[in-house]
């Protein structure tokens, strides 16, 4: 398991983008993706297929100029695609740049059916200046901000098909529906499969006014992982969850238990006040509750994962382990070799580093994979809760997102879950390899 | 003039009962290659002693003096840092009491027997390690065994493994506290003819420690008696087991069992005194059949050629 784990982290930077914190925080890189989309593997659980992207791009936009008089010229572009999915797209978008010179031009964008009907989605000058840049989004309706008037046409046609009328028109289900009594309810109406084609057309008044276009038809389900809220592709963000998390939690927990292990042993060998020291320290950072502690500190500072990482260890320099360990080196330092080293003239430092330390090994290796858990855990914590690392994405803070996001009533489990049982499959093998650990190391476990 | 020379020692540890007087006034001389025994029952200061000798102190100690003459240089006139540099294991090394747990379970035979070439000449690990596996054949151990845990080990390999330790920084005294008390009877013999043959090859003078007084016997070319933190008798092996003076002796004796013979072995009745709060006079007089008045006054040790610390010598003398 620690090696799937394991090999999956050092996977990670030849699949998803390096500068992934970069990547992730920017919402202009993600539009193609659809919005809250279950991941795709989930056709394998249903009868239907669902709808996947489709993106015809601007150079797959096929067309021209033809027309063309000394007046007006008409440039037509064209897009074409099969639709053979069981489910109706969440939402569509058509990019369109134009430039003019003197007379803005009239542009229209045609829906064709594979039935050969057509619908004109849009019609009209656009109002702001060239060079115009602009999406048509449906189901939102809108060119340039202003309705479009779609819906009002699409009532009109479908009622041509005896379609039961309904107090909201959705344009994406009834663009793609069959045609009769159910063509404008989402919940009834079937999909029409087979060649469709979108036409986006101007006509211009100057022999140099240029028109392209983009479609994207967003499907249902995106990827292995599926999207969030901002149409981010989940995946990039657990797989980068892997190597921080796993490097987030062997770090903190090698300085940590390293830390206590010395100042255990350190403070069993020489005894006395410093002894009393260390072990009174070590009571109070028990007893006092570190996470709401590491929340003020992230609310007030921000702290990157770096420093995050320093704070919990600054915290965590003597622990539960410290007095682990100082319980064995107290009976360790009793030993007759010890005694026999010191007679020898082997120095305190050789004594305690070359005697002592390397009799706690077995103990602190099982306490080191156990309490990786820990330490992936609280960095998890703190990012749910907002206040970890503000720009790299983590398990614990896309559940955060996924939190506040509302998934769980949206029912958007996979946002939840997954990151989720990336923390538990991680976990699960840490504790593992310290249950390991300890039926090696402790001979009473061991099953003969 | 002796290699090793003892006068007057004193060791006290403090508890919060008062000072327990462990060594209390230890004199003795060790000859260049000679073996001297110090026997006695359990805690009457024989380990003490060593420590002493070997400044192996714990933390609570109350009266540390007295005099350790090393050819002639006294050691306690050196400092920590001196002792342990130019001391601990070049002039006086020591074999622990129960060598079984001498060694660090974590740390390779011949590294550990290295331990002391490292510390002491800042020796390379290579080196060291070469030395230590001639050292380990030097205890007729065959090389493999360097490379071996010591819980790969028997009890017997065990000891010469700390034996062959001990002797690697080639001291002038080993001290050696209960070397084969955890051994069978063979291992033991085998032990005891090794240190013997070490003793003649290296130049070695030995203090031996053990309560075992057959054992002492075989090894010991003289034999120190203690009781309660005290020398009680000093003498060639020969004067002790033939003519032992002081009545505790005596008794000592009498208490081993015989493989042969009618005598069935006799305990000494009572308990070793408090070693806070010891008897005024003679220590044994307490539990000794002949104790009469002159004993509540510290008898001296020396008594013409023998060393005893008996009044009855006195009498002795007097009547002869």
């Amino acid at each position: 398991m620690l090696f799937v784990v394991v090999a999956a982290a050092a996977l990670v930077p030849f699949v998803a983008p390096y500068d992934v914190a970069s990547v992730w925080g920017d919402v202009s890189r993600w539009t193609d993706l659809p919005r809250n989309a279950p991941p795709d593997w989930i056709d394998a659980f249903s009868e239907q297929k669902f709808a996947r992207t489709i993106i015809v791009d601007w150079n797959e936009f096929k067309g021209g100029a033809s027309n063309t008089t000394e007046d007006f010229k008409i440039i037509v572009t064209r897009a074409r695609w099969k639709f053979e999915y069981d489910t109706f797209p969440p939402d569509m978008r058509v990019y369109f740049r134009a430039n003019w010179s003197s007379f803005k031009p009239l542009i229209t964008i045609t829906w064709e059916r594979p039935d050969g009907e057509k619908i004109t989605m849009f019609s009209g000058f656009p109002t702001r200046q060239a060079p115009l840049m602009d999406t048509f989004d449906v189901p939102a309706d809108t060119v340039e901000g202003a309705r479009a008037g779609l819906e009002g046409r699409l009532r009109e046609w479908a009622a041509g098909f005896n379609a039961t009328d309904v107090a909201v028109v959705h344009p994406h289900v009834t663009l793609y529906a069959e045609t009769g009594p159910d063509m404008l309810s989402p919940a009834r109406a079937s999909v029409l499969h087979g060649p469709y084609a979108l036409t986006v057309e101007a006509l211009a008044f100057d022999a140099n006014d240029t028109l392209e276009a983009r479609f994207v038809s967003y499907g249902g389900v995106y990827g292995l992982a599926g999207t969030d809220s901002l149409r981010r592709d989940l995946l990039v963000g657990l797989l980068w969850g892997a190597p921080v998390a796993l490097a987030f939690g062997a770090v903190a927990a090698v300085l940590t238990v390293m830390a206590q292990v010395i100042l255990g042993a350190l403070g069993a060998y020489y005894g006395g006040r410093f002894d009393e020291v260390i072990q009174r320290a070590t009571d109070f950072v028990i007893i006092i509750p570190v996470l709401p502690i590491l929340i003020l500190i992230g609310f007030l500072y921000r702290p990157d994962l770096v420093r995050i990482l320093l704070i919990i260890v600054a915290f965590n320099v003597v622990g539960g382990t410290t007095k682990v360990i100082r319980s064995i080196a107290l009976q360790v330092k009793e030993e007759s070799y010890i005694e026999a080293a010191r007679a020898y003239g082997a120095s305190r430092a050789r004594i305690l580093f070359r005697y002592i330390i390397p009799r706690t090994m077995p103990y602190t290796f099982a306490l080191m994979s156990l309490s990786v858990p820990a330490f992936i855990f609280l960095e998890a914590s703190l990012s749910f809760l907002g206040v970890g690392d503000p720009v790299l994405p983590t398990w614990g803070s896309i559940m955060g997102d996924a939190s506040r996001g509302g998934a769980i009533y949206n029912g958007l489990w996979w946002w939840v879950a997954l990151p989720a049982s990336g923390i538990v499959f991680i976990t699960v093998a840490f504790a593992f390899l310290g249950y390991a650990f300890d039926k090696v190391l402790n001979p009473r476990l061991r099953e003969e | 003039m002796p290699t090793l020379q003892v006068k007057d020692l004193h060791l006290y540890y403090r508890t919060s009962r008062g000072p327990v007087k462990a060594v209390d006034g230890v004199s003795f001389d060790l000859g260049e290659k000679k073996t001297l025994a110090f026997v006695g029952e359990s805690g009457c200061g024989k380990t003490s002693t060593a420590n002493a000798i070997m400044r192996a102190l714990p933390k609570n100690v109350h009266r540390y003096t007295g005099e350790v003459y090393l050819d002639g240089k006294n050691l306690m006139d050196l400092s920590n840092e001196e002792f342990r540099k130019d001391v601990r294991w070049r002039g006086v090394s020591m074999v622990f009491q129960g060598a079984m747990n001498s060694l660090s379970p974590v740390l390779k035979v011949g590294f550990q027997v290295a331990e002391p070439l490292l510390v002491h000449l800042d020796a390379e690990r290579e080196e060291a390690w070469e030395q230590a596996v001639e050292a380990l054949k030097g205890v007729r151990l065959p090389e493999y065994v360097a490379n071996r845990y010591p819980h790969e080990l028997s009890g017997g390999m065990k000891q010469r493994v700390v034996i062959a330790m001990a002797l690697i920084l080639k001291p002038k005294v080993v001290i050696l506290d209960e070397p084969t008390s955890a051994l069978d009877v063979m291992t033991q013999a085998n032990i005891i003819n090794l240190l013997k043959r070490l003793q003649s090859e290296e130049g070695l003078s030995y203090i031996f420690i053990t309560h075992d007084l057959a054992l002492a016997s075989e090894l010991a070319d003289y034999v120190g008696i203690m009781y309660a933190g005290k020398l009680v008798e000093l003498g060639t092996s020969e004067e002790i087991y033939r003519d032992a003076k002081h009545p505790y002796t005596q008794l000592l004796l009498k208490s081993v069992p015989l493989l042969r013979g009618e005598q069935t072995p006799a305990s000494i009745p009572g308990d070793p005194p408090d070693l806070i709060n010891p008897p005024m006079g003679c220590r044994f007089r307490p539990r000794c059949p002949f104790a009469f008045d002159r004993c509540a006054q510290e008898p001296p040790l020396a008594w013409g050629n023998r060393l005893a610390a008996c009044w009855l010598l006195g009498q002795e003398a007097a009547a002869s």
